[in-house]
């Protein structure tokens, strides 16, 4: 194991979390000369070695074993357990911020630089290094042609998606509702075949496989301790802490360790996102090519804070979607490659709030209020158009929306009392803690979030590297 | 950056295995009976019993948190004794029950996931040497290599 090989302290920054942002904090940090760690529960997968079966993705590449329940049990939360994070699983579509999310951002933290002129560099940084392309019209599949057909009838705007992603040569027949499992050709543009590639290279040390359970501030020392997947504890230091474990791994950590501000863990939003099937007589094979092709870009369904986009599932998801079982499943399931299917994504207003049992778990309580009922329902009303208008013979909506953009918990403002982030991304309640993923969104945009994240994570590094 | 290179690894060791969750008989006649409840033998799929289920459990249940793996091994333990409409009764209770908003729907929702998930996950995997699932369902992605 990596452990026996690399120093247990002495580093400048220990970076919990290897996702979208802690691989870019890392990498940052590390090409300016500082000396990082980056620890990180789940394990090291790359393109040989990615599950095959969705069985083992589910299992290998997610928190609990794939999929986790708020205490409804009316939102299935994804949340990745992977070195690289969301960014091995995701569909890795990117979009900047618009004013309209920027503007609800400063209104809610107090911060003047959430503008997207202050950001544009920190976006264009991104976009160095991560290669992004439109999805190539003629390997959109016939979901995808549902999907613009149906915006047509109806009079709604959509435009294409883009995708992190570089040759993924669909002339071949590559199908990429694969790579939700982890991407086998090195096309989708995830942290360990970019940024992490880099920073390895030029001396990041990266310990893979060992969970953080405990962190704690001792003489202007960092101490990070926790246990490996194999049941050996661990303990690594470093002179600042870097939070990059996501919105429940943050607040977890935090609130096992004993910190103590009234805000970890609230301000908690996931854009629930309810995917809804339609049966067509003729097949559609969802499954195939860029598997993905449009979102939609109407101004009045930002308005009314929903968004859509066309977008599919391997079967076991495909099946838990499904009402029902026995017979009633399969008289569904047997037309799998006739389904089409549209999801609603809420930019969700009721903020939910992510606590811990007595053993630690996360519980993660988070509920829809009136409001983002209605903009669910304007959402599930346009896609029933959208079906209803193609020649659907029946819209399935999907039996469990799924929280998979999980954002807050430490939220950042200007004001110590209703944030846990300052505007230097450090913790209020212990300055040598630095917080710099997604937990720090103070609302729930609307959009996309990973490429925001991955922006707002260059700037992090910056106000870090002023420390040394 | 990019893919350069055939592929890029980085210089880490794989992943590791967790500890290995022990089922019993009883466990596994549990699993059987509440497969073939959820996917039953029928002329276009083979039944759940066929796909030898016991073989592939560990690859699922070996990565759940204690308490929920717990929870559904008491379960499985209860269905191995109960008889097979019962259990169909049960799911279709479940069913019902999901319906229901807020935390009175909550267990039913719960259980909805884990036990259907259990049955769903191994059967729609397509983990058998034979593989005829996927084909069934007209499933055929592929990422060429
Ligand atoms: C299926 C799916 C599809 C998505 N599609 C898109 C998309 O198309 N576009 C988009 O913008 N966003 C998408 N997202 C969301 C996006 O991937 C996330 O918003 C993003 O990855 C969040 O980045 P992060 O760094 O905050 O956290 P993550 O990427 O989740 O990384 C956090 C890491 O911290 C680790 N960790 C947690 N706790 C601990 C601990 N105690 N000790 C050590 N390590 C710990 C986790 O294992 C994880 O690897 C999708 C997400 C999913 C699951």
């Amino acid at each position: 194991m990596e452990k026996d090989k690399i120093n247990s302290s002495g580093y400048d920054v220990v970076i919990v979390g290897s996702g979208c942002s802690g691989s870019f904090v890392a990498w940052k940090l590390n090409k300016a000369g500082l000396n990082c760690l980056l620890l990180e529960a789940g394990s090291y997968f790359h393109a040989e070695s990615y599950p095959r079966k969705e069985l083992d993705s589910n299992s290998k590449l997610y928190w609990g074993g794939g999929i986790e329940l708020n205490t409804e049990a009316n939102i299935g939360i994804l949340r990745p357990k992977v070195l690289g994070g969301g960014s091995i699983v995701n569909q890795a579509l990117l979009d900047r911020f618009d004013d309209l999310a920027f503007d609800s951002w400063t209104n809610e933290s107090g911060i003047e630089y959430f503008n997207q002129k202050d950001l544009a560099r920190y976006y264009d940084e991104v976009e160095e290094v991560i290669a992004s392309q439109e999805i190539p019209a003629k390997f959109r599949n016939r979901n995808a042609a549902i999907f613009e057909q149906g915006f047509t009838n109806n009079g709604f705007q959509c435009a294409p998606l883009v995708r992190a992603q570089k040759d993924c040569k669909y002339e071949d027949g590559n199908d990429c509702v694969e790579c939700l499992g982890g991407c086998r050709i090195d096309s989708k543009q995830s942290m360990p075949v970019t940024v992490l590639k880099d920073a390895v290279d030029n001396g990041l040390k990266i310990v893979a496989d060992f969970e953080a359970l405990n962190l704690s501030m001792e003489k202007g020392r960092g101490i990070v301790s926790g246990r490996f997947t194999n049941g050996e504890s661990g303990e690594f230091s470093g002179k600042k802490i870097v939070l990059a474990a996501s919105s429940i791994g943050n607040a977890r950590l935090l609130l096992n360790s004993g910190f103590k501000h009234p805000m970890i863990g609230r301000k908690f939003f996931t854009h629930p996102q309810h995917m809804v099937l339609a049966l067509y007589e003729e097949a559609v094979n969802s499954h195939k090519g860029a598997f993905q092709g449009f979102k939609s870009n109407d101004p009045n369904f930002r308005k009314s804070g929903f968004k859509l986009e066309n977008v599919y599932a391997p079967p076991v998801a495909i099946a838990m979607l499904l009402p029902g079982f026995g017979r009633t499943h399969q008289e569904i399931m047997r037309y799998m490659s006739h389904l089409a299917c549209v999801e609603v994504a809420v930019r969700d207003t009721n903020p939910g709030r992510i606590t811990v049992n007595k053993a630690g778990r996360a519980i993660i309580i988070k509920s829809l209020n009136k409001e983002d009922r209605i903009r669910w329902n304007k959402g599930l009303h346009a896609i029933d158009n959208i079906f209803n208008s193609t020649g659907a013979k029946r819209i399935i909506p999907g039996s469990i929306p799924i929280g998979l953009h999980l954002m807050g918990g430490c939220s950042i403002g200007m004001d110590s009392n209703t944030a846990v982030v300052d505007q230097d991304f450090r913790m209020y309640e212990n300055q040598d803690i630095y917080v710099t993923d997604s937990s720090l969104f103070p609302n729930a945009p609307g959009i996309n979030p990973s490429f925001t994240i991955m922006a707002l994570s260059i700037k992090a590094s910056e106000s870090i590297k002023k420390e040394f | 950056m990019g893919n350069n290179n055939k592929y890029i690894k980085l210089p880490l060791p794989d992943y590791q295995e967790p500890k290995k969750t022990v089922f019993t008989r009883a466990h596994l006649k549990g699993v059987e009976k509440l497969g073939r409840v959820v996917m039953p033998e029928d002329s276009d799929f083979p039944a759940f019993s066929e796909i030898g289920a016991e073989k592939y459990l560990n690859r699922m249940v070996d990565y759940m948190y204690e308490d929920d793996k717990s929870a559904i091994l008491i379960i499985l333990k209860l269905f191995s004794i109960m008889p097979q409409i019962i259990i169909k009764w049960t799911m279709s209770l479940i069913e019902t029950g999901a319906k229901w908003q807020g935390m009175l729907g909550a267990p039913f929702r719960m259980l909805r996931i884990a036990l259907k998930g259990l049955i769903f996950t191994v059967y729609y995997s397509d983990v058998t040497e034979n593989q005829t699932i996927h084909s069934k369902i007209g499933y055929d992605a592929k990422i060429v290599m």
